[in-house]
């Protein structure tokens, strides 16, 4: 449920899910793809977990500080998170426990998650959506 | 928003242009372009230019949002941008300095020249990629402790120097002397520090290098021969930033200042313009970090040029001679300075987020031998093409804030030029060029390939044809270490 755009400077990824946890699970999903393609392929065991509150504004940016923190985390502890179980989810809180896998090298090195056209909004079919830039 | 057309612009005079106040409403100032008509036409093709409207909103702005010809979009300000604020009550916006803060360029000029020397090129880069960390997730060989990364983080380059790493009298060949006075490493956070505790001395990846190159040509030689270089001379480019650390403080002091914003009444066509004023509590403690990330930043050039001076001497030995630091530049930070506006000196905080300080002669920080030709500029392309080095005018300090263009200028998206680029033909076909490439990934090779960038000798004609920095000489790459 995410594509890639087209973003002269940076990356940038349309992602969807028909609930908000779905949308946080595909962005972080492909985030982790950005850093290493098909790191979490098959992958059914993890290394390590990690539990991240967070509280922001409104949804579109409590999701860029989710990622923001993810981000942060895996480059401190040298882990890809490639699952999420949410205790809670609500429209400017997320309580949550990360499930990832280690690695030493990743493919590309992600600066920042931007806000930048980024703007969770209900499509015509029913689906959450938003565009994700992240700076390289 | 509408996006800017050719017919809202118009010309002021040959090489600048401008967009009038009355294209938007919410515009305080007009937003100038410095470009030639054929780069114009290159930049109006994205969204460059309505970033570059959007900037000209921000409070306090002054005289105009500007551009240099090796602009294209980025998120909130485009890449290329300059903006002076009102000082202090005008506002800081992280997103004017961007996440790398303080990534910059740093020159070597070596004894050395290239037609006595082209065999040993294949194994300097080699012995170069074995000994700077290169490459995503790679930690450098300097373990610091967090009392040991607070030091760093006040003291920027001058902590290199007391431990060893290159000498005192090499600070004043840096932009700033390598240290920012402001900085504060109580406002950087426990996550940014951790993050910065194995980075020291790492070039990271993206469009980070060291690169080996010599002077193809010279322009003006008096110049030349001030800067201490001569046609055929082996030099050194090294380009990088703050790392993990610096995109860390961005990331924090955006999210706050997010949350601060509505107190202040402002509010931005584009959240990644977010911002605050200067002298709030916000502001200040933006500054004081975003000062400390800069250390940081001229901290980690620095031990990079002692990496790189170390691997230097394990091929040509003793008879290698020294690496001399030529200058070393930032150009993506935020600095006060003061400039004239309106016939008045006065304080302001120029942004400059992917540009680079061009200070004409006489300006009182740059080593006496520099004073009388001005500061040296340094502006990368793209490997298998050449950079250069400039000189900074005072025209610049008319006309861009003391700023200039900072590199080429990206014209293709990553994606873009991963189909367009064949990685390993191109490596082969550098190599046949006498351009040896070491790299992380095939992939870094063919996301930087020259194909992905504006033609590095037009921007560098109309920075020196507008008068803002005069050309000294041209750079031909031999050898480029990326991550």
């Amino acid at each position: 449920m995410a594509q890639s755009m087209e973003h002269i400077a940076d990356i940038g990824i349309q992602v969807r899910g028909y609930t908000l946890q779905e949308l946080f699970k595909n962005s972080l999903k492909e985030m982790a793809q950005i850093l290493k393609e098909g790191c979490c392929d098959g992958v059914d065991h993890y290394d390590c977990s990690m539990r991240i509150v967070i509280s922001s504004n409104d949804t579109t940016c409590l999701l860029i500080d989710f990622l923001s923190d993810v981000l942060a985390l895996s480059y401190i502890q040298k882990t890809l998170f490639c699952h999420v179980y949410f205790s809670e989810l609500s429209a400017t809180k997320v309580d949550a426990q990360l499930y990832g896998i280690w690695f030493d090298h990743f493919d590309e090195e992600i600066k920042g998650v931007t806000y930048h056209e980024a703007a969770i909004s209900r499509n015509a079919q029913g689906c959450l959506e938003t565009n994700i830039i992240f700076d390289l | 928003m509408k996006k800017v057309q050719k017919a809202h612009i118009t010309k002021l005079e040959d090489y600048l242009w401008e967009i009038p106040k009355s294209f938007r409403e919410d515009m305080r100032v007009p937003a100038q372009i410095l470009a030639s008509e054929g780069l114009l036409d290159a930049i109006i093709k994205d969204r460059s230019l309505n970033q570059l409207v959007n900037v000209a909103t921000l409070p306090g702005i002054k005289k105009a949002s500007m551009v240099m010809p090796d602009v294209h979009e980025g998120y909130g300000f485009p890449i290329g941008g300059v903006a002076a604020m009102d000082y202090p009550e005008g506002v800081i916006s992280p997103g004017g300095i961007g996440y790398d803060i303080n990534c910059g360029v740093q020159l070597l000029a070596s004894q050395l020249q290239i037609k006595d020397n082209r065999d040993a090129v294949e194994a300097l880069s080699k012995e170069l990629h074995a000994h700077v960390p290169a490459g995503m997730g790679k930690g450098g060989t300097i373990k610091l402790t967090t009392e040991q990364l607070d030091e760093v983080l006040a003291e920027g380059a001058n902590w290199a120097v007391n431990h060893g790493y290159g000498t005192r009298e090499s600070l004043s060949y840096m932009e700033s002397h390598g240290k920012l006075n402001d900085a504060d490493p109580a406002f950087v956070s426990t996550m940014a520090k951790n993050r910065g505790l194995d980075q020291l001395g790492t070039i990271g990846s993206g469009n980070h290098f060291v690169e080996v190159d010599f002077v193809e040509k010279t322009y003006n030689n008096t110049i030349a021969k001030t800067y201490g270089l001569q046609k055929g001379q082996i030099v050194l480019l090294i380009h990088t930033g703050s790392r993990g650390l610096g995109h860390q403080v961005a990331t924090d002091h955006i999210r706050k200042m997010m949350m601060a914003m509505s107190h202040y009444g402002i509010n931005v066509p584009d959240r990644e313009l977010t911002c605050v004023p200067f002298n709030s509590k916000e502001g200040q403690e933006y500054f004081k970090a975003m000062c400390a990330a800069a250390n940081f930043a001229w901290c980690n050039r620095q031990i990079i040029s002692w990496e790189v001076k170390n691997a230097w001497e394990n091929i040509f030995g003793k008879e290698g001679g020294d690496l001399r630091l030529l200058y070393d530049v930032a150009h993506n930070i935020a600095k006060i300075e003061m400039h004239t506006i309106e016939g008045t000196s006065r304080k302001v905080i120029v942004h400059r987020k992917g540009a680079t300080r061009a200070f004409g002669p006489g300006f009182k920080e740059l080593p006496p031998e520099y004073k009388g030709v001005g500061q040296p500029v340094i502006i990368p392309g793209s490997m298998g093409t050449c950079s250069y080095v400039l000189a900074g005018t005072s025209k610049s300090h008319e006309m861009t804030f003391g700023s200039c263009c900072h590199g080429a200028g990206r014209r293709l998206s990553r994606s873009a030029a991963k189909r367009q680029a064949n990685a390993p033909v191109l490596k082969e076909k550098l190599r046949e060029q006498g351009i040896f490439v070491e790299a992380g990934s095939f992939r870094g090779i063919a996301e930087e390939a020259p194909i992905a960038y504006k033609d590095v000798g037009s921007v560098v004609d109309v920075v020196s044809a507008s008068g803002i920095a005069k050309k000294v000489a041209k750079l031909k790459p031999v050898a480029v270490i990326k991550g």
